[in-house]
């Protein structure tokens, strides 16, 4: 053992050498490949015991506008369950076409009514029977018989509902659509679908499904999808990249006042063109915990609603409902015990609040 | 360039890359210095300007002052010396603060200067000041090697959050070789690691919490606020006590031994235990170049009461240019002052402890109300929240810290009786972290065991066998990845 190391140690430790007598005449090379063997042997059997410690409470969910058209479609049961604990702790049930379980009975012969959206549709956060969906269709069923189908898209846009239109109303027929909008969908994601809007509103669309990428991001994607550790590892050093990253800067008002109009004149027409007269759009504003206006949220509600007026399409924003829940009883829609409050998905009482928002809205059909 | 972000893990292993090529000490510590360099110009290459000021001017004027016999010329060259430090740091951190205050004094326009505060200026503005102290009062011999002396001041591990380190810990230990050692790197890793733990599972995990509620605390309940500051005390405790874990241990794998800054201070008994703890080499500073000088208690009551208050202000205001910094500072002093008042006897019963520790926290946690929040309407809002336990605001039980409460807890407990069961094999030991308890299990053939020192810690090796040590840094790292929070911030003390 080296002695000038403790001799010029000032600090006072305690560590135990490796014993001599076993390792005294073995060559240094041999020596040194054992002591990295073994580091590693250990290191890949603390992987696979964190992976068997994770590996049950591990699950992806990749439901991909593609699985709409299967031959399982008619399942009436959900096949697919999730646990998440990310926002909230819920466990959520999924259909073979993606589609959220609202945990009631479906009833058969009875019209349809679709709700799509984005994950705030999906809402993997809340349990089934709290979806707005699952609320909406009990407190329309105390009047008529109605069946609620909602589709959420994590990460999607309007051309992915666009693109979707013809397969859901061939199938669905639905009696109304309403269609749930936020901040998300004015900010760029890689779509399905990408859609050019013509100035009639005809919207052209071209396939760019993401999901079909090859190459070394489509290998880790699949790693991730059978690996807990492999996920974590890759989710974590994406963080670590993105946090390194600087955030972009915000471009003056009048663009983004511009981009507002422009993004809901054609997300508008095309929801319109797409889905007819039996088309709805709820928008879910950003009502932070203080209840104060983010300027550039107000700006997109202002433009969705106008353009819903100048079309004709019932639109409403969650914006006054949100804002008077959190001023009169402490509410907030959105955000969870383990997550950011007034920030995030919808929880519990923000689903309430859509659900009441949709409901007032199908009543004036 | 953050500890904890992906641009430091590069610049760490070029860094190691050259520091391995390296043949000798001077290359070695040459390798250092070019890398403190680099790893602080990375800020604002600008602000290696100022650092390099300090670095000439102390320089010079301790090997002045240790040259010059005249008593009169050595406190002129001193005062040179502090009046640059100072004035430098005057200059960046209090101009906006001091212009702000006197425009709304004499109700002025609100005016500013463009003035960037240089990341770690409070830190290495009081270790070089040290430096001139200390061989002034020749309890140091001054550098003769201005190369030796820069890498003193920029060491990098060090040098933008401490711990402060002091000239006299630091200059003898530059006659080491540097040369690659197993087991620092073991020890070392061992450190980062707890640091890492601490920072981005549970400072950073705590942090979105904290700062929504500190952002609008009228938003929000009173048991929501009380909450908050919880969270805070446990936040601001993990990051800064992670930050010199780091530091430490990075320090540990190139060579040099740095101070212990923390020793578990929210288990103090009273507030005097409470600095004996907290940030140790910023009080122990203060104690040594501001509350001594000035008399320390050696003047009467009174004397020792104003120079408590007075230290106290100024470490108030060392944290930051705002009076609510300076408020904090204020209500530590007045604590120290009443602790010193009520007499120093230590609780014999069970109880008068616990109540004693109940009252060392609650009044910690108080005085981190000012520090945190922004302003003093703030501040005041959440304590009157807290206070008449206001049940309007939304609730937000934040669950996170309901995990991690019973956790430091548990380490704590562990901690203690860690350090007992050790203090009473080896004598004398103040503090051991966890894995000391798994001692037995990794053998101790060949143990060497120096007299422990009060403020040095004791740091347990990993387990020494390859295939354990492969087994524990894997399984922690992933466990550390698993838990931690989904972004990472820059640590609090960056901004003092």
């Amino acid at each position: 053992m080296n002695r000038a190391f403790y001799q010029e140690f000032p600090l006072s430790f305690k560590t135990a050498v490796r014993p001599r007598d076993g390792w005294r005449g073995l060559p240094r090379f041999r020596a040194r490949m054992r002591t990295a063997s073994l580091l590693l042997l250990g290191a890949v059997l603390a992987m696979l015991s964190v992976e068997m410690l994770l590996h049950p409470f591990y699950g992806t969910l990749r439901s991909s506008p593609f699985a709409v058209p299967t031959t399982i479609l008619n399942s009436d049961l959900p096949i697919l369950a999730l646990r998440q604990c990310i926002e909230g702790c819920a466990e959520s049930h999924f259909y073979a076409d993606g589609a959220r379980a609202t945990g009631n009975v479906q009833l058969r012969q009875a019209p349809t009514g679709l709700i799509i959206g984005a994950s705030f549709v999906q809402a993997k956060q809340v349990v089934d029977k709290d979806t707005m969906g699952a609320i909406v269709e009990q407190a329309l069923r105390s009047r008529k018989e109605i069946n609620v189908r909602q589709y959420g898209y994590d990460a999607q846009s309007i051309p992915t509902y666009v693109g979707l239109a013809p397969i859901l109303l061939q199938k669905w027929n639905p009696s109304w659509v309403v269609v749930v909008m936020s901040r998300v969908d004015w900010s760029k994601h890689p779509s399905v679908w990408t859609m050019r809007v013509s100035p009639d509103g005809v919207p052209g669309m071209t396939l760019t499904d993401p999901s079909q990428s090859h190459g070394i991001k489509s290998a880790a994607r699949l790693l991730g999808d059978s690996s807990a550790v492999i996920a974590t590892l890759y989710w974590r050093f994406r963080d670590l990249v993105a946090s390194s990253d600087s955030p972009p800067s915000g471009g003056p008002a009048t663009s983004i006042a511009q981009q507002s109009e422009t993004v809901a004149r054609d997300y508008v027409a095309a929801l319109k063109y797409s889905f007819g007269d039996r088309v709805h759009i709820l928008y879910l504003a950003d009502v932070g915990i203080t209840g104060d206006n983010d300027p550039n949220d107000s700006l997109r509600e202002t433009a969705l609603l106008t353009e819903c007026a100048r079309r004709k399409v019932p639109c409403v924003s969650s914006r006054e409902l949100m804002t008077d829940e959190l001023k009169r009883n402490y509410t907030p829609a959105r955000g969870f015990g383990n997550s950011i409050m007034g920030e995030g998905h919808l929880n519990a009482a923000g689903h309430r609040m859509a659900a009441s928002l949709i409901e007032s809205l199908i009543s004036k059909q | 360039m953050v500890f904890t972000s992906i641009a430091f893990v590069k610049f760490f292993a070029l860094f190691a890359c050259l520091f391995l090529l390296a043949r000798n000490r001077g290359q070695r510590q040459l390798v250092v210095l070019g890398a403190s360099i680099v790893f602080y110009g990375s800020w604002n290459a600008r602000y290696l300007l100022l650092l390099a000021t300090p670095s000439i001017i102390d320089y010079y004027c301790a090997l002045k002052i240790e040259a010059t016999e005249s008593p009169r010329l050595r406190k002129t060259i001193l005062f040179i010396s502090i009046a640059s430090n100072l004035g430098l740091l005057a200059y960046f951190k209090y101009t906006n603060f001091l212009l702000s205050t006197f425009s709304e004094l004499l109700h002025l326009p609100h005016r500013t200067l463009d003035i960037l505060l240089p990341v770690g200026i409070s830190f290495y503005t009081f270790k070089t000041m040290s430096y001139t102290v200390d061989v002034y009062r020749g309890e140091l011999r001054a550098c003769r090697s201005w190369w030796k002396y820069a890498m003193f001041v920029t060491y990098f591990p060090e040098l933008v959050a401490g711990p402060i380190v002091r000239a006299s810990v630091f200059l003898p230990q530059m006659g080491r070789s540097l040369r690659f050692d197993g087991n620092r790197l073991l020890l070392g890793l061992q450190i980062i690691l707890l640091g890492v733990t601490k920072k981005i599972v549970i400072a950073d995990r705590l942090a979105p919490f904290a700062d929504h509620v500190f952002a609008a605390p009228g938003s929000f309940d009173g048991m929501t606020n009380a909450l908050a500051v919880v969270a805070y005390s446990l936040q601001i405790y993990c990051d800064f006590s992670g930050y010199s874990d780091i530091a430490i241990g990075i320090s540990k794998i190139i060579g040099y031994d740095l101070p212990e800054n923390f020793n578990m201070p929210y288990l103090a008994a009273n507030l005097t235990d409470f600095w004996r703890r907290w940030h140790i080499t910023l009080s122990s500073w203060l104690r040594d170049y501001l509350y001594i000088p000035l008399g320390g208690n050696r003047k009467g009551k009174t004397r020792t009461n104003i120079n408590l208050i007075l230290t106290m202000l100024l470490g108030g205001l060392w944290h930051g240019a705002s009076w609510t910094f300076v408020f904090w500072g204020l209500l530590h002093g007045i604590g120290l002052m009443f602790h010193k008042y009520l007499g120093t006897r230590k609780p014999t019963s069970r109880l008068s402890q616990l109540a004693g520790w109940a009252m060392t926290y609650g009044y910690v946690c108080l005085a981190w109300i000012f520090f945190r929040a922004s302003s003093f309407p703030l501040a005041l809002t959440m304590l009157r929240k807290i206070v008449t336990l206001d049940a309007t605001g939304v609730r937000w039980v934040f669950t996170p810290l309901l995990i991690i409460i019973p956790l430091v807890v548990a380490a704590h407990f562990i901690g203690v009786h860690a350090a007992r069961l050790y203090a009473t094999a080896r004598r004398g030991a103040r503090k051991v972290t966890a894995p000391a308890l798994f001692e037995p299990l990794y053998g101790t053939s060949g143990t060497i065991v120096r007299k422990p020192s009060a403020a040095a810690g004791i740091y347990v090796l990993l387990p020494i066998q390859p295939f354990w040590n492969g087994f524990v840094v894997a399984a922690w790292v992933l466990a550390v990845f698993s838990f931690s929070a989904t972004s990472s911030n820059p640590f609090i003390y960056f901004q003092f």
